[in-house]
């Protein structure tokens, strides 16, 4: 048995938020990119099939906002995590965030398709079977985007040479 | 299985703690055998969960916070955004955007015929053998035998754009009226079916929303064409689908 609407979205806020920050690299533009989202699901509620889990709905709603509306219109330009003090607290080693602000600004360069599949399932939370409907691929095809993006994060550390800031230490 | 794209896919499930215990050994076995591998899968996962720690956990007040604006401001707030975008998108959709949802209540031939196109989809997407009388393989009969009860030229829009696909066509009673009936498919199963009928008064009527009962239909009305398209969509997607047929069948 399905959970009921308010639940369900109570239960994936959290993911939501942290998928819209993954898009936006920026808490203030989560914090709209959510709200935006939010009351379009609210709006459209009566178009939700019950039968349907509402997770994958409301990422696919998120992910065609931030595409359609926010990109677009270029309501929050893309944040240099540089400037964000706004990777937590656990990471709190030196190497460790500079290497943060690299993979964060490779992501930014991966094609498009490489970083929906990564960041519907890293971020979002979602399983492979549903970020692959999300994106409307074979779940085949969405492994080897996410496949192909980290091979491509990884060559672009190891050719950056942080590594072996690390390794010397 | 010692196939490279095999073991990839592993190594990413593995990655993403989407790995069954059987492919688990699997992938262990290989990673035993072939240490630069496993070098290369100890990196990507260090890497993976840096960037997955990276990304900050919002507190549940905050988002209880969140979710109470949008509740507040979500009846509120929409004809402001309708009425910024409508002078962004040409005049089709947007006005069409602009006419309130209703559910079947005015008592236009549009109406009406969005009434019956709803009750025809509803009635035969469910149909899993039978949805259509003649399947898309037969797509040219389909059209001309279409069009010479329609009386007047009819094709199936090609919606590959939309991921789309026809599956067929049917003929359908409207009063005393032809109507054609294609139905399209996408990967998803999601299922849209448009209806056509010809002969109505020469007017021109932008799209009009109804949604009532699981399903969004989308009418308008072109010289002697009245056109539904059905389906369980949001408006975003179906709105740019019934743009792209109305182009197609100008």
């Amino acid at each position: 048995m399905l959970k009921s609407f308010d639940t369900q979205l109570e239960d994936c806020l959290s993911d939501l938020w942290r998928y819209a920050w993954s898009l936006t690299r920026d808490r203030d533009a989560a914090d709209d990119l959510l709200q935006d989202c939010l009351e379009r699901a609210l709006r459209k509620r009566s178009l939700w099939l019950p039968v349907r889990p509402l997770k994958p709905w409301l990422t696919t709603m998120m992910l065609n906002l931030y595409r359609d509306d926010w990109r677009r219109n270029n309501r929050h330009p893309l944040v240099d995590l540089e400037k964000a003090g706004d990777i937590p607290a656990p990471i709190s080693s030196a190497e460790d965030r500079l290497e943060l602000q690299a993979i964060w600004s490779n992501v930014a360069k991966l094609p498009q398709e490489q970083r929906d599949a990564l960041l519907l399932v890293v971020s979002a939370g979602l399983s492979y079977a549903e970020a692959a409907k999300v994106l409307n691929i074979p779940r085949g095809t969405l492994m080897s985007r996410i496949s192909r993006a980290r091979r491509k994060l990884k060559s672009e550390i190891d050719a950056s040479g942080l590594k072996k800031i690390r390794s010397i230490k | 299985m010692t196939n490279q794209n095999a073991i990839d896919v592993l190594i990413q499930a593995a990655i993403d703690g989407q790995i069954s215990k059987s492919e688990r050994k699997q992938l262990d076995n290989h990673l035993d055998q072939n240490p630069e591998v496993f070098a290369e899968y100890s990196e990507m996962l260090r890497q993976a969960d840096l960037l997955r720690a990276s990304i900050p956990i919002p507190s549940p007040e905050h988002l209880l916070n969140l979710r109470a604006k949008a509740e507040r401001s979500a009846p509120l707030k929409q004809p402001m955004r309708m009425a910024a975008s409508a002078a962004l998108f040409a005049v089709g959709i947007a006005l069409g955007n602009f006419f309130p949802v209703s559910s079947f209540s005015a008592s236009s031939s549009t109406s009406n015929f969005a009434k019956h196109a709803h009750a025809a989809h509803s009635l035969y997407v469910t149909e899993v053998l039978h949805p259509v009388e003649v399947a898309a393989s037969e797509r040219d009969h389909l059209q001309t035998w279409l069009s010479n009860r329609l009386g007047a030229a009819i094709i199936a829009p090609k919606l590959g754009d939309t991921g789309f696909t026809l599956i067929g066509g049917r003929l359908l009673p409207t009063g005393n009226q032809a109507t054609a009936l294609f139905m399209y498919e996408n990967t998803n199963g999601d299922r849209i079916s448009l209806l056509a009928t010809h002969g109505q008064n020469d007017t021109k009527q932008s799209f009009r929303f109804h949604e009532a009962k699981d399903y969004l239909t989308i009418s308008w009305r072109d010289g002697p064409w009245q056109y539904s398209l059905v389906g369980s969509l949001d408006r975003d997607p179906m709105g740019k689908i019934a743009k792209n047929i109305h182009g197609q069948l100008i």
